[in-house]
């Protein structure tokens, strides 16, 4: 063992570790810890489980990362690339490393961050499911995340396609904010649809979330990498909401380490015949929670959170029949009220014109303005209002 | 003596006979090339050597095959031809010399040549038909194209097989004759026959088939239809199977303003040099090839003399192109040059044929592989990296020419059974034509000049500095703040600007309003998944 | 039969056709091997007629085959012979005193083996 020269390691690379080093972690340990890590992943992987079974992991794992390598190019592109995307890492047992993991088995030996994690007390929640996500789905998803958000409370999920996109993408802008747990590094562009400028991780950055991984900035997203990233979402929360999934599906992962840790673990009702509906089913006849309305979500946290009052119009907000015009007052008033009605589903264009009764060209282009405005989505599956019309 | 009685007697014309076998016969003909035809003369010497019919001047297998025939014919019509050689050449020697058409022009100058036909009665007479054994003459493909260019090079006389007389009599200013056989061309050049003459020229706008009052409901697909049909913008429908992007489309000529008497014969050109029957019908072409179709079905081409393709077909119409993702990138491709300049060019080691090609496209794609993305109600099977590679297909070259994007999805159960709601066709085309109108005679103000010789005065097809300058500043801010919050590219700007162009139009407005321009980005989808 | 008389019994039976070919068509016939002798001009013309409807002098050469040699009866005329034919006939307008000016010369082929006799209008 060649004891690295602690001058060389700080001069060398020492001006990027600073930089990538989370606020109260050690840039040399850090570099130590990623070089070695960069450099014999396997043996890294046997001293972190060896370091995990000790009390104090975070010294276990530092001692075995000093034991370094020397500086080398890979180390050298690692600290370039988490500093150019501007993330920042720290350690086990570092003030950084959110404190829901350090208590676990799921806490990684380092943790790399792009935004801003939420503090401990903050409740938080997981809505995840499958990928192929029926529009049912991600409708459900989108209006539990946002009466989640909208209360207060984190929403935590994996960041790909189909219901955690949905997830995301409603709870980003709301005060309880949201975390993205990537299954790869923050160099890969996976999934692609969410990776580019303009697109929904940054987003989620920009309005202040976090996306957070255990992985080097290269590393691909593997099945082992994603089924580790689930264990690591349901440490994060306090209740996991499984929207939509087949049977086999991944979030039947997250929903046995909630189950491990103790964490509530709720199941949405899906179309009994449909595919999606194989992961709620299987997790309702094991005994999960029913979820049917996020009054249902909140309830189930152990913090006692109630429905929040929304002041958008500057006045109180009625109870009773949707407030339409609240919500989307680009549109004209038989419009919007088919959509509040149908609300969470979404509308098709084609029976939104037919049942409004609005022309198709004057109805086309309040479309457009609500959507400029963020009070409607579109997609090939039709439009949805963004905000629940009913609070 | 009398075995003079069983002696077979023969008289003809040496070669030193009386003038008219000496001197140089001539006829005109017309060498087409695609739809362009060159002047062409036929002339026949009697020259020496044994008696034989020989044509020069680059004949293709089929004008060669001509003399066999012209011999046949002669006979048969009791015309005694030189006991010699007569030459024919098609001067300019040049260009090549293609079709049975080329068969009445050469019998005729042999006919002069072997003295049957005083030349002085063929001054100015340009002739087409084939020449069949019996001495009948029947029509050639491509009489209205020849026609047209002996009307341009100032023929005097035009003379077809009889049953091709409609067709020549389209071109007007052209004296046309129509004869049915040798004896009555020779008949009718030397003056003793007038021959048969047109009648009035008949000109038809046929049914316009499948009516728009038949689809139920579906108002977005009505508008877009009807948008598309103002401004000629091309159009993309996406939607699962079953939902009607066909039955939409086929309606989509009974919408369109009725052909100018100049368009209407381009495409009864095209149906001339097919070989099929021509009229004049100013109703618009609609073409629905099969999406296997070959690259040069589609755009043109073949062995032998370059055809004309499913896109030329369909010139001053409709081009629909159901699962158009189905079709190969190569063929899609090829479209992009008609598409562009409204005409096609098929270049070969000999000759360069061009066609016209201005079409209106209406392409169909189903949303997903499995084509059930977005069926309410029975859910899509796809992986989402097969969905993404699926919507990545939809744009493209050819793809990001199209203006209008219309999402289809299956009308619901209440309104199929409900009454039917719908204008029919003739009332949205008087609003077409209304519309038009009003943007034709704008562009015309503009002097805007749109892109490729052929192309009309659309919309769709004028310049992107007329486009700008005929909407205020206030909408195109308006479009330029809409495509930066969908994130769109800035190809996006020039297609939406235009459709808000027809917007307005529609509405017969010369100013574009801030309205116009979000109808106009509503009719753009976002290909990529949800927004 | 000796070969020469074959020779001029072919020669004067198909003479005998041609000449009531040409009656047969209407013209009249003047004169028949025509012979004439005056310092270099020498020869001879087969048949000369006058074609009354044209108001034509026509001289015919015929010429009589049993086969199909030397290119048929209408390849015998060559170049020299063609020359000789026009003096003779200026010759013999010269002697004989003919209402018309305009001249023709035919040439009449007889194939004895085919039994085909071909009249070339205007052959010169």
């Amino acid at each position: 063992m060649i004891a690295a020269d602690p001058g060389a390691t700080t001069r060398a690379g020492g001006a990027s570790w600073a930089h990538v080093a989370a606020a109260g972690t050690d840039p040399q340990a850090l570099a130590g810890i990623v070089e070695r890590a960069a450099a014999d992943p396997r043996g890294f992987a046997t001293d972190w489980r060896r370091a995990l079974h000790t009390d104090d992991p975070g010294s276990a794992i530092r001692a075995a990362g000093t034991q370094a390598v020397l500086p080398s190019p890979t180390g050298q592109r690692v600290a370039q690339a988490w500093s150019e995307g501007c993330v920042r890492v720290a350690l086990a047992g570092d003030p950084a490393m959110p404190e829901r993991l350090v208590a676990t088995s799921a806490q990684p030996p380092w943790l790399a961050i792009r935004g801003a994690v939420r503090r401990r007390d903050t409740p938080a929640v997981a809505i995840v499911g499958s990928r192929r996500a029926s529009a049912y789905g991600r409708g459900i998803a989108a209006w539990l995340a946002e009466a989640a958000g909208a209360a207060g409370v984190h929403v935590v999920s994996g960041g790909a396609v189909g219901i955690d996109a949905a997830a995301h993408g409603a709870a980003l802008d709301t005060d309880g904010g949201t975390t993205v747990v990537l299954g790869c590094g923050h160099d890969v562009a996976y999934p692609r649809p969410h990776a580019g400028p303009g697109k929904l991780f940054e987003r989620v950055v920009d309005a202040g979330g976090a996306l957070v991984s255990e992985s080097l900035p290269h590393e691909p997203p593997r099945p082992w990498r994603v089924r580790s990233r689930n264990r690591l979402i349901a440490a994060l929360v306090d209740v996991v909401v499984v929207v939509e999934g087949g049977s086999r599906s991944g979030s039947l992962v997250t929903a046995t380490w909630a189950a491990d840790y103790g964490i509530t673990v709720l199941a949405v009702p899906g179309d009994v015949r449909a595919p999606g509906s194989g992961a709620p089913l299987r997790l309702l006849r094991d005994g999960a929670g029913v979820c049917g309305s996020p009054d249902d979500l909140l309830a189930a946290l152990p913090q006692g959170i109630d429905r929040a009052r929304d002041d958008v119009a500057g006045g109180a907000v009625p109870d009773g029949p949707a407030t339409s015009g609240l919500v989307a007052s680009s549109l004209p008033e038989a419009a919007a009220a088919v959509l509040a009605e149908a609300w969470p589903r979404p509308v098709t264009m084609a029976d939104l014109a037919a049942q409004s009764n609005v022309a198709a060209g004057t109805l086309l282009a309040a479309i457009t303005a609500a959507q400029v405005a963020g009070q409607v989505t579109r997609d090939l599956d039709g439009l949805r209002l963004c905000r629940d019309p009913h609070r | 003596m009398s075995a003079g009685n069983s002696f077979t007697v023969e008289v003809s014309a040496g070669p030193a006979s009386d003038t008219s076998s000496r001197v140089l016969a001539r006829v005109g003909a017309v060498a087409l090339t695609g739809l362009a035809g060159a002047m062409v003369t036929a002339e026949a010497v009697v020259a020496g050597g044994l008696p034989q019919i020989r044509i020069v001047g680059l004949p293709d297998a089929t004008v060669r095959e001509a003399a066999d025939r012209i011999r046949s014919a002669c006979q048969q019509s009791a015309f005694s031809l030189p006991g010699a050689k007569v030459v024919v050449n098609l001067a300019p020697a040049g260009i090549r010399k293609v079709g049975s058409g080329f068969d009445l022009p050469i019998a005729l100058a042999v006919l002069c040549a072997a003295g049957h036909i005083p030349p002085d009665r063929l001054d100015g007479i340009v002739a087409w038909g084939e020449v069949g054994l019996d001495g009948g003459v029947s029509p050639s493909a491509g009489t209205l194209p020849v026609a047209t260019a002996a009307r341009r090079n100032g023929a005097g006389r035009l003379m077809v097989a009889s049953q091709a007389l409609a067709e020549a009599a389209l071109v007007a200013g052209l004296d046309v004759v129509g004869v049915d056989s040798l004896r009555d061309a020779v008949a009718v050049a030397a003056g003793h026959r007038s021959g048969a003459r047109p009648g009035p020229v008949a000109v038809s706008h046929s049914p316009h088939g499948p009516d728009l009052a038949a689809v139920r409901g579906q108002h977005v697909a009505r508008r877009c239809l009807e948008l598309a049909a103002v401004g000629g913008h091309h159009m993309l429908m996406v939607g699962p199977p079953g939902c009607g992007k066909s039955m939409l489309a086929r309606r989509l000529p009974s919408i369109l303003p009725p052909l100018a008497h100049e368009e209407a014969l381009e495409v009864a050109a095209i149906r001339s040099i097919m070989g099929e029957r021509v009229r004049l019908d100013l109703r618009p072409p609609f073409r629905d090839p099969h999406h296997a179709t070959s690259t040069a079905g589609l755009i043109g081409g073949g062995s032998g003399v370059a055809r004309p393709g499913e896109v030329s077909r369909a010139h001053r119409g409709v081009l629909f192109l159901d699962e158009v993702l189905e079709t190969p990138r190569a063929t899609l491709d090829a479209l992009r040059e008609p598409l562009e300049t409204g005409r096609v060019v098929l270049v070969r080691s000999q000759s360069r044929v061009t066609y016209p090609a201005a079409v209106q496209l209406v392409a169909a794609a189903n949303p997903c592989p499995c084509g059930r993305a977005g069926a309410a109600g029975r859910p899509c099977t796809c992986r989402p990296d097969q969905v993404a590679r699926h919507r990545s297909r939809l744009s493209g070259p050819l793809l990001d020419r199209i203006d209008l994007h219309l999402a289809m999805e299956p009308v619901s159960q209440d309104v199929l059974v409900g009454p039917s709601s719908g204008e029919s066709s003739d009332v949205v085309a008087a609003r077409v034509v209304a519309a038009r109108a009003l943007a034709t005679s704008r562009w015309s103000e503009f002097g805007a000049q749109p892109s490729g010789p052929r192309a009309r005065m659309l919309t769709r097809d004028v310049s992107s500095d007329a486009v700008r300058a005929s909407t205020g500043r206030p909408a195109q801010r308006r479009l330029a703040r809409a495509i930066e919050a969908f994130g769109w590219s800035a190809r996006a700007f020039d297609r939406c600007l235009r459709v808000a162009r027809t917007i307005a139009d529609v509405d017969g407005r010369d100013r574009v309003e801030p309205a116009d321009v979000d109808e106009a980005v509503a009719h753009r989808v976002d290909l990529d998944g949800p927004s | 039969m000796p070969a020469g008389a074959g020779h001029a019994a072919t020669g004067s039976h198909g003479e005998q056709l041609a000449v009531e070919h040409v009656s047969s068509l209407g013209m009249e016939v003047l004169a028949r091997n025509w012979r004439i002798s005056q310092g270099d001009l020498r020869g001879e013309l087969d048949i000369v007629a006058l074609d009354h409807l044209n108001g034509i002098v026509v001289f015919v050469e015929v010429k009589t085959r049993r086969g199909e040699g030397f290119g048929g009866p209408l390849g015998a005329i060559d170049g020299r012979k063609r020359a000789q034919l026009r003096r003779l006939a200026m010759a013999f307008m010269g002697q004989a005193r003919l209402p018309y000016r305009e001249v023709r010369f035919d040439v009449v082929g007889v194939r004895l083996d085919t039994r085909h006799l071909h009249h070339v209008v205007d052959a010169l």
